[in-house]
Protein backbone atom coordinates (compact mmCIF):
# COMPACT_ATOMS: atom_id res chain seq x y z
CA UNK A 1 0.00 0.00 0.00
CA UNK A 2 1.29 3.88 -0.70
CA UNK A 3 1.84 6.24 1.56
CA UNK A 4 -2.21 7.37 2.25
CA UNK A 5 -3.10 10.62 0.68
CA UNK A 6 -4.06 11.99 4.09
CA UNK A 7 0.00 11.23 5.53
CA UNK A 8 1.60 12.59 2.23
CA UNK A 9 0.05 15.95 2.63
CA UNK A 10 0.62 15.96 6.55
CA UNK A 11 4.39 14.59 5.72
CA UNK A 12 4.78 17.25 2.79
CA UNK A 13 4.13 20.20 5.10
CA UNK A 14 6.07 18.66 7.95
CA UNK A 15 9.37 18.41 5.37
CA UNK A 16 8.55 22.03 4.41
CA UNK A 17 8.72 23.42 7.53
CA UNK A 18 11.62 21.81 8.51
CA UNK A 19 13.29 22.50 4.73
CA UNK A 20 13.08 26.39 5.92
CA UNK A 21 14.12 26.10 9.53
CA UNK A 22 17.17 23.60 8.23
CA UNK A 23 17.70 26.23 5.05
CA UNK A 24 18.41 28.89 7.95
CA UNK A 25 20.78 26.71 10.08
CA UNK A 26 23.01 25.86 6.98
CA UNK A 27 23.01 29.28 5.56
CA UNK A 28 24.94 29.79 8.75
CA UNK A 29 26.80 26.58 8.71
CA UNK A 30 27.89 26.83 5.17
CA UNK A 31 29.54 30.36 5.59
CA UNK A 32 31.42 29.58 8.79
CA UNK A 33 33.04 25.87 7.30
CA UNK A 34 32.65 26.31 3.46
CA UNK A 35 30.32 23.12 3.48
CA UNK A 36 26.76 22.04 4.47
CA UNK A 37 26.13 20.24 7.54
CA UNK A 38 24.65 16.32 7.72
CA UNK A 39 21.94 15.47 10.24
CA UNK A 40 22.26 12.05 10.79
CA UNK A 41 18.77 10.08 11.23
CA UNK A 42 16.45 11.13 13.27
CA UNK A 43 14.75 7.73 14.31
CA UNK A 44 16.69 4.19 15.71
CA UNK A 45 13.59 2.67 13.88
CA UNK A 46 11.59 4.12 10.72
CA UNK A 47 7.55 4.77 12.31
CA UNK A 48 5.33 2.35 10.28
CA UNK A 49 1.98 2.78 9.66
CA UNK A 50 1.32 5.91 11.04
CA UNK A 51 2.79 5.56 14.49
CA UNK A 52 5.13 7.74 16.01
CA UNK A 53 8.44 8.07 17.97
CA UNK A 54 10.45 10.63 19.50
CA UNK A 55 13.55 11.43 17.71
CA UNK A 56 16.85 11.38 18.77
CA UNK A 57 18.55 14.68 18.13
CA UNK A 58 22.24 14.20 19.41
CA UNK A 59 23.80 11.87 17.54
CA UNK A 60 25.88 13.03 14.60
CA UNK A 61 28.51 11.87 12.24
CA UNK A 62 31.61 10.59 12.90
CA UNK A 63 33.47 13.37 11.31
CA UNK A 64 31.52 16.37 12.13
CA UNK A 65 30.89 17.06 15.39
CA UNK A 66 27.68 19.08 15.20
CA UNK A 67 24.25 17.01 15.72
CA UNK A 68 20.34 18.67 14.93
CA UNK A 69 20.30 19.80 19.14
CA UNK A 70 23.64 21.51 18.38
CA UNK A 71 22.06 23.61 15.29
CA UNK A 72 19.09 24.04 17.55
CA UNK A 73 16.91 21.96 15.02
CA UNK A 74 13.72 20.52 16.80
CA UNK A 75 11.47 18.96 14.00
CA UNK A 76 9.08 18.03 17.09
CA UNK A 77 8.25 16.01 20.13
CA UNK A 78 7.32 12.91 17.99
CA UNK A 79 7.69 11.96 14.31
CA UNK A 80 6.13 9.79 11.84
CA UNK A 81 8.74 9.54 9.37
CA UNK A 82 12.77 8.95 9.94
CA UNK A 83 14.08 12.28 8.84
CA UNK A 84 18.01 12.59 7.63
CA UNK A 85 19.82 15.26 6.00
CA UNK A 86 22.40 14.27 3.59
CA UNK A 87 25.44 16.50 1.72
CA UNK A 88 27.01 16.08 -1.48
CA UNK A 89 29.84 17.79 -2.88
CA UNK A 90 29.54 17.18 -6.88
CA UNK A 91 31.59 18.61 -9.77
CA UNK A 92 29.40 21.58 -10.18
CA UNK A 93 29.38 22.65 -6.53
CA UNK A 94 28.03 21.66 -2.73
CA UNK A 95 24.45 20.93 -2.27
CA UNK A 96 22.01 18.74 0.69
CA UNK A 97 19.05 16.86 0.70
CA UNK A 98 16.26 15.76 2.86
CA UNK A 99 14.66 12.67 3.39
CA UNK A 100 12.29 11.14 5.20
CA UNK A 101 11.39 7.29 5.40
CA UNK A 102 8.04 5.75 6.42
CA UNK A 103 6.91 2.41 6.53
CA UNK A 104 3.05 1.03 5.43
CA UNK A 105 1.95 -2.20 5.34
CA UNK A 106 5.32 -3.34 5.11
CA UNK A 107 6.92 -1.37 2.17
CA UNK A 108 9.13 1.35 3.07
CA UNK A 109 8.75 4.29 1.21
CA UNK A 110 10.93 6.95 0.62
CA UNK A 111 10.95 11.03 -0.43
CA UNK A 112 13.73 13.36 -0.96
CA UNK A 113 14.30 17.19 -2.10
CA UNK A 114 17.87 18.42 -3.26
CA UNK A 115 18.39 22.15 -1.97
CA UNK A 116 21.04 24.33 -2.89
CA UNK A 117 23.33 21.93 -5.24
CA UNK A 118 23.41 21.23 -8.55
CA UNK A 119 22.15 17.61 -8.62
CA UNK A 120 18.20 18.47 -9.05
CA UNK A 121 17.95 15.05 -9.62
CA UNK A 122 17.63 14.15 -6.22
CA UNK A 123 14.74 15.08 -5.34
CA UNK A 124 12.45 12.43 -5.98
CA UNK A 125 8.62 11.44 -5.50
CA UNK A 126 7.32 9.11 -2.92
CA UNK A 127 9.72 5.54 -4.15
CA UNK A 128 8.99 2.29 -2.69
CA UNK A 129 12.40 1.28 -1.35
CA UNK A 130 11.39 -1.76 0.57
CA UNK A 131 15.12 -3.48 0.60
CA UNK A 132 15.53 -6.51 -1.79
CA UNK A 133 17.76 -9.00 -1.07
CA UNK A 134 21.75 -7.57 -1.10
CA UNK B 1 67.98 4.53 -28.21
CA UNK B 2 70.40 3.40 -30.03
CA UNK B 3 69.84 0.42 -28.85
CA UNK B 4 66.44 0.52 -29.91
CA UNK B 5 67.29 1.75 -32.98
CA UNK B 6 70.38 -0.68 -34.29
CA UNK B 7 68.33 -3.76 -35.12
CA UNK B 8 65.99 -1.53 -36.79
CA UNK B 9 68.35 -0.77 -38.86
CA UNK B 10 69.83 -4.39 -39.41
CA UNK B 11 66.63 -5.36 -40.35
CA UNK B 12 65.83 -2.76 -43.06
CA UNK B 13 69.50 -2.06 -44.81
CA UNK B 14 68.94 1.31 -45.86
CA UNK B 15 65.68 2.35 -44.78
CA UNK B 16 66.02 6.40 -42.87
CA UNK B 17 65.16 5.15 -39.47
CA UNK B 18 65.65 7.94 -37.39
CA UNK B 19 65.06 8.79 -33.41
CA UNK B 20 61.49 10.67 -32.97
CA UNK B 21 62.46 13.69 -30.96
CA UNK B 22 59.02 14.75 -30.01
CA UNK B 23 57.88 11.29 -28.64
CA UNK B 24 61.10 10.37 -27.19
CA UNK B 25 61.14 13.52 -25.27
CA UNK B 26 57.10 12.76 -24.34
CA UNK B 27 58.23 9.80 -22.90
CA UNK B 28 61.54 10.08 -21.71
CA UNK B 29 60.21 10.41 -18.07
CA UNK B 30 58.03 7.58 -18.76
CA UNK B 31 60.99 5.32 -19.88
CA UNK B 32 59.98 4.35 -23.41
CA UNK B 33 61.33 5.79 -26.60
CA UNK B 34 60.24 6.45 -29.78
CA UNK B 35 61.84 5.65 -32.95
CA UNK B 36 60.49 6.36 -36.83
CA UNK B 37 60.32 3.82 -39.27
CA UNK B 38 59.29 5.56 -42.67
CA UNK B 39 56.37 7.35 -41.88
CA UNK B 40 55.22 5.06 -39.38
CA UNK B 41 56.28 5.88 -35.33
CA UNK B 42 56.88 2.74 -33.46
CA UNK B 43 56.96 2.58 -29.78
CA UNK B 44 60.07 1.42 -28.54
CA UNK B 45 59.29 1.17 -24.90
CA UNK B 46 55.56 -0.10 -24.53
CA UNK B 47 52.44 0.75 -25.11
CA UNK B 48 51.06 4.38 -24.80
CA UNK B 49 48.47 4.50 -21.71
CA UNK B 50 45.87 6.01 -24.41
CA UNK B 51 46.34 2.93 -26.51
CA UNK B 52 46.21 0.75 -23.71
CA UNK B 53 43.20 2.37 -22.31
CA UNK B 54 41.52 2.36 -25.47
CA UNK B 55 42.18 -1.43 -26.39
CA UNK B 56 41.13 -2.33 -23.27
CA UNK B 57 37.52 -0.58 -23.89
CA UNK B 58 38.65 1.81 -20.63
CA UNK B 59 35.49 4.15 -19.82
CA UNK B 60 36.66 5.62 -16.17
CA UNK B 61 39.88 5.31 -13.72
CA UNK B 62 39.29 6.88 -10.80
CA UNK B 63 42.68 7.03 -8.81
CA UNK B 64 40.87 8.50 -5.59
CA UNK B 65 43.88 10.59 -4.64
CA UNK B 66 42.24 13.42 -3.77
CA UNK B 67 41.42 14.10 0.54
CA UNK B 68 38.11 14.76 -0.28
CA UNK B 69 35.20 16.38 -2.12
CA UNK B 70 34.50 15.52 -5.59
CA UNK B 71 36.67 12.59 -7.30
CA UNK B 72 38.24 13.04 -10.77
CA UNK B 73 37.87 10.50 -13.35
CA UNK B 74 41.49 10.26 -14.82
CA UNK B 75 40.65 8.91 -18.25
CA UNK B 76 36.89 9.68 -19.14
CA UNK B 77 34.15 12.63 -18.16
CA UNK B 78 32.71 10.59 -15.23
CA UNK B 79 33.85 12.77 -12.43
CA UNK B 80 32.24 11.43 -8.90
CA UNK B 81 30.06 13.52 -6.38
CA UNK B 82 31.14 13.14 -2.97
CA UNK B 83 28.52 11.92 -0.45
CA UNK B 84 28.35 12.97 3.10
CA UNK B 85 32.20 13.82 3.33
CA UNK B 86 34.10 10.53 2.05
CA UNK B 87 37.51 11.16 3.85
CA UNK B 88 41.06 10.11 2.88
CA UNK B 89 43.46 7.32 4.05
CA UNK B 90 46.67 6.11 2.53
CA UNK B 91 46.22 4.49 -0.43
CA UNK B 92 47.51 0.83 -1.97
CA UNK B 93 50.98 -0.30 -0.13
CA UNK B 94 50.78 3.55 1.52
CA UNK B 95 51.44 5.20 -1.63
CA UNK B 96 48.88 7.84 -2.37
CA UNK B 97 45.54 7.84 -0.98
CA UNK B 98 42.84 5.93 -1.17
CA UNK B 99 39.04 7.11 -0.74
CA UNK B 100 38.08 5.92 3.03
CA UNK B 101 34.51 5.31 3.50
CA UNK B 102 32.91 5.39 6.87
CA UNK B 103 29.70 3.44 6.65
CA UNK B 104 27.80 4.76 9.79
CA UNK B 105 27.69 8.10 7.97
CA UNK B 106 26.33 7.20 5.08
CA UNK B 107 29.42 7.96 2.63
CA UNK B 108 29.65 7.13 -0.82
CA UNK B 109 30.76 8.58 -4.35
CA UNK B 110 28.59 8.56 -7.35
CA UNK B 111 26.93 10.09 -11.08
CA UNK B 112 24.21 10.19 -12.48
CA UNK B 113 23.45 7.67 -14.83
CA UNK B 114 24.53 8.46 -18.49
CA UNK B 115 25.55 6.01 -21.39
CA UNK B 116 29.17 5.79 -21.12
CA UNK B 117 28.57 4.11 -17.46
CA UNK B 118 25.16 2.11 -18.38
CA UNK B 119 25.80 -1.69 -19.48
CA UNK B 120 23.12 -3.75 -21.54
CA UNK B 121 24.33 -6.57 -23.39
CA UNK B 122 27.82 -5.62 -23.79
CA UNK B 123 31.11 -6.96 -23.01
CA UNK B 124 31.73 -4.94 -19.54
CA UNK B 125 34.53 -5.20 -16.63
CA UNK B 126 34.54 -3.32 -13.16
CA UNK B 127 37.31 -3.52 -10.67
CA UNK B 128 39.12 -1.59 -7.80
CA UNK B 129 41.01 -1.88 -4.68
CA UNK B 130 39.15 -2.46 -1.38
CA UNK B 131 40.34 -2.56 2.11
CA UNK B 132 37.57 -3.66 4.38
CA UNK B 133 37.74 -1.87 8.04
CA UNK B 134 34.42 -3.67 8.58
CA UNK B 135 32.44 -6.10 6.71
CA UNK B 136 28.79 -6.19 7.31
CA UNK B 137 25.68 -6.16 5.02
CA UNK B 138 26.77 -6.86 1.78
CA UNK B 139 28.99 -4.15 1.40
CA UNK B 140 29.41 -2.73 -2.38
CA UNK B 141 32.09 -1.20 -3.89
CA UNK B 142 31.24 -0.33 -7.24
CA UNK B 143 27.99 -0.75 -9.25
CA UNK B 144 24.75 0.67 -10.60
CA UNK B 145 22.19 -0.78 -8.15
CA UNK B 146 19.48 1.88 -7.75
CA UNK B 147 16.20 0.99 -6.25
CA UNK B 148 13.97 -1.25 -8.05
CA UNK B 149 13.63 -1.41 -10.68
CA UNK B 150 16.68 -0.11 -11.59
CA UNK B 151 19.26 -2.18 -10.43
CA UNK B 152 21.63 -3.64 -13.22
CA UNK B 153 24.98 -4.93 -11.86
CA UNK B 154 27.23 -4.96 -8.89
CA UNK B 155 30.47 -5.73 -7.01
CA UNK B 156 30.35 -6.18 -3.48
CA UNK B 157 31.14 -8.34 -0.39
CA UNK B 158 28.54 -11.09 0.33
CA UNK B 159 28.66 -11.24 4.28
CA UNK B 160 25.96 -14.09 4.21
CA UNK B 161 26.73 -16.84 6.66
CA UNK B 162 28.81 -19.27 5.26
CA UNK B 163 29.32 -17.23 1.68
CA UNK B 164 31.48 -14.09 2.68
CA UNK B 165 32.89 -13.74 -0.58
CA UNK B 166 33.51 -11.33 -3.28
CA UNK B 167 30.79 -11.19 -5.20
CA UNK B 168 29.65 -9.89 -8.52
CA UNK B 169 25.68 -9.18 -9.39
CA UNK B 170 24.02 -8.37 -12.30
CA UNK B 171 20.12 -8.21 -12.65
CA UNK B 172 17.95 -8.29 -16.48
CA UNK B 173 14.56 -6.86 -14.61
CA UNK B 174 16.01 -4.42 -11.85
CA UNK B 175 14.68 -5.89 -9.50
CA UNK B 176 15.55 -9.86 -9.26
CA UNK B 177 19.29 -10.82 -9.32
CA UNK B 178 19.62 -13.04 -12.23
CA UNK B 179 23.07 -14.34 -11.43
CA UNK B 180 25.57 -14.07 -9.25
CA UNK B 181 29.01 -14.96 -8.98
CA UNK B 182 31.12 -15.51 -6.06
CA UNK B 183 34.91 -15.49 -6.00
CA UNK B 184 34.69 -19.06 -4.31
CA UNK B 185 38.64 -19.75 -5.90
CA UNK B 186 40.19 -16.77 -3.36
CA UNK B 187 37.94 -17.59 -0.34
CA UNK B 188 36.85 -15.58 2.31
CA UNK B 189 38.89 -11.60 3.27
CA UNK B 190 40.36 -10.40 6.45
CA UNK B 191 39.86 -7.12 7.61
CA UNK B 192 42.31 -4.31 7.18
CA UNK B 193 43.68 -5.76 4.08
CA UNK B 194 44.18 -4.67 0.63
CA UNK B 195 42.24 -6.77 -2.38
CA UNK B 196 42.19 -5.89 -5.62
CA UNK B 197 38.68 -7.09 -7.08
CA UNK B 198 37.73 -7.57 -11.13
CA UNK B 199 34.84 -8.80 -12.09
CA UNK B 200 32.93 -8.90 -15.91
CA UNK B 201 29.92 -9.97 -17.97
CA UNK B 202 31.27 -11.65 -21.24
CA UNK B 203 28.04 -11.10 -23.98
CA UNK B 204 29.48 -13.77 -26.21
CA UNK B 205 29.96 -16.89 -23.75
CA UNK B 206 27.05 -15.59 -21.75
CA UNK B 207 29.06 -15.59 -18.58
CA UNK B 208 29.91 -13.20 -15.73
CA UNK B 209 33.30 -13.96 -14.16
CA UNK B 210 35.20 -12.53 -10.83
CA UNK B 211 38.95 -12.81 -9.89
CA UNK B 212 40.72 -11.53 -6.85
CA UNK B 213 44.16 -10.58 -6.46
CA UNK B 214 45.09 -11.42 -10.08
CA UNK B 215 43.94 -15.04 -9.02
CA UNK B 216 41.98 -17.41 -11.53
CA UNK B 217 38.42 -16.50 -12.17
CA UNK B 218 35.09 -18.04 -11.21
CA UNK B 219 31.78 -17.82 -13.38
CA UNK B 220 28.50 -18.27 -13.70
CA UNK B 221 26.40 -18.18 -16.49
CA UNK B 222 24.13 -15.71 -17.38
CA UNK B 223 22.60 -14.74 -20.62
CA UNK B 224 20.80 -11.23 -22.07
CA UNK B 225 23.32 -8.67 -20.06
CA UNK B 226 22.25 -6.65 -17.71
CA UNK B 227 19.50 -3.81 -17.58
CA UNK B 228 20.29 -0.74 -18.99
CA UNK B 229 18.71 1.39 -16.74
CA UNK B 230 18.26 4.60 -14.96
CA UNK B 231 20.25 4.05 -11.89
CA UNK B 232 23.59 6.28 -10.96
CA UNK B 233 26.65 4.52 -10.60
CA UNK B 234 28.31 4.80 -7.12
CA UNK B 235 31.38 3.65 -5.42
CA UNK B 236 31.58 2.37 -1.36
CA UNK B 237 27.33 2.06 -1.35
CA UNK B 238 24.90 0.94 -3.55
CA UNK B 239 22.99 3.88 -5.76
CA UNK B 240 19.92 3.77 -3.44
CA UNK B 241 21.88 4.61 -0.37
CA UNK B 242 22.41 1.52 1.39
CA UNK B 243 24.85 -1.81 1.12
CA UNK B 244 27.64 0.98 2.55
CA UNK B 245 31.30 0.25 2.23
CA UNK B 246 33.10 0.46 5.39
CA UNK B 247 36.94 1.03 4.80
CA UNK B 248 38.93 2.12 1.45
CA UNK B 249 38.97 1.64 -2.24
CA UNK B 250 41.62 2.69 -4.55
CA UNK B 251 42.03 2.53 -8.37
CA UNK B 252 38.42 1.77 -8.96
CA UNK B 253 37.68 1.23 -13.10
CA UNK B 254 34.79 0.54 -15.77
CA UNK B 255 35.30 -0.11 -19.24
CA UNK B 256 33.40 -1.78 -22.36
CA UNK B 257 33.70 -3.76 -25.30
CA UNK B 258 37.69 -4.03 -25.21
CA UNK B 259 39.39 -4.64 -28.72
CA UNK B 260 39.48 -8.65 -29.47
CA UNK B 261 36.20 -9.50 -26.87
CA UNK B 262 36.48 -9.69 -23.05
CA UNK B 263 36.77 -13.50 -23.01
CA UNK B 264 40.28 -13.13 -24.44
CA UNK B 265 41.63 -9.76 -22.83
CA UNK B 266 40.33 -10.34 -19.14
CA UNK B 267 42.97 -12.28 -18.22
CA UNK B 268 45.71 -9.68 -19.42
CA UNK B 269 43.78 -6.75 -18.09
CA UNK B 270 43.50 -8.21 -14.46
CA UNK B 271 47.13 -8.78 -14.80
CA UNK B 272 47.63 -5.27 -16.25
CA UNK B 273 45.78 -3.53 -13.10
CA UNK B 274 46.85 -5.72 -10.38
CA UNK B 275 50.47 -5.25 -10.78
CA UNK B 276 51.30 -8.20 -8.63
CA UNK B 277 50.14 -6.09 -6.01
CA UNK B 278 50.65 -2.73 -6.54
CA UNK B 279 48.21 -1.34 -8.32
CA UNK B 280 48.01 1.26 -10.98
CA UNK B 281 47.22 4.70 -11.57
CA UNK B 282 45.81 6.23 -14.92
CA UNK B 283 48.08 7.25 -16.57
CA UNK B 284 51.19 7.51 -15.07
CA UNK B 285 50.97 4.06 -13.83
CA UNK B 286 49.93 2.48 -17.01
CA UNK B 287 53.74 2.45 -18.52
Amino acid sequence: MAVPAAAMTRIQTFLTNVAAAVATKQATYFAAKGRYWQGRRCLLATPADGATAAPVLTDHPTDQVESWADLGLNPGANLEVNLWCDTYIAPGGPGYVLGVEVWYSGQLWRRTQNFQGPESWRTTPWTDVTPVGP
Amino acid sequence: VADLIRPLRGAYPGAAIEPDSTIRNQLALLGQVGVRYGGVKLLGGGELPAARAARYGLVSAWNLDEASGARADSFGANALTDNNTVTSNPGIGGVGTAAQFTAANTESLSIADNPSVSSGDVDLWLCGWGYPDTLAAFPAMIGKWGTPPSREYLLYYDTTGGVNKFSFAVSTDGTNTAADVKASTFGSASLATWYFVFAYHDKVNDLIKISVNGGAFDSAVFSGGPLDGASGLALGGSSAGSLKWDGRLDNCAIGKSPVGGIAAVAPEIRDYLYKAGAGRDYPLGWT
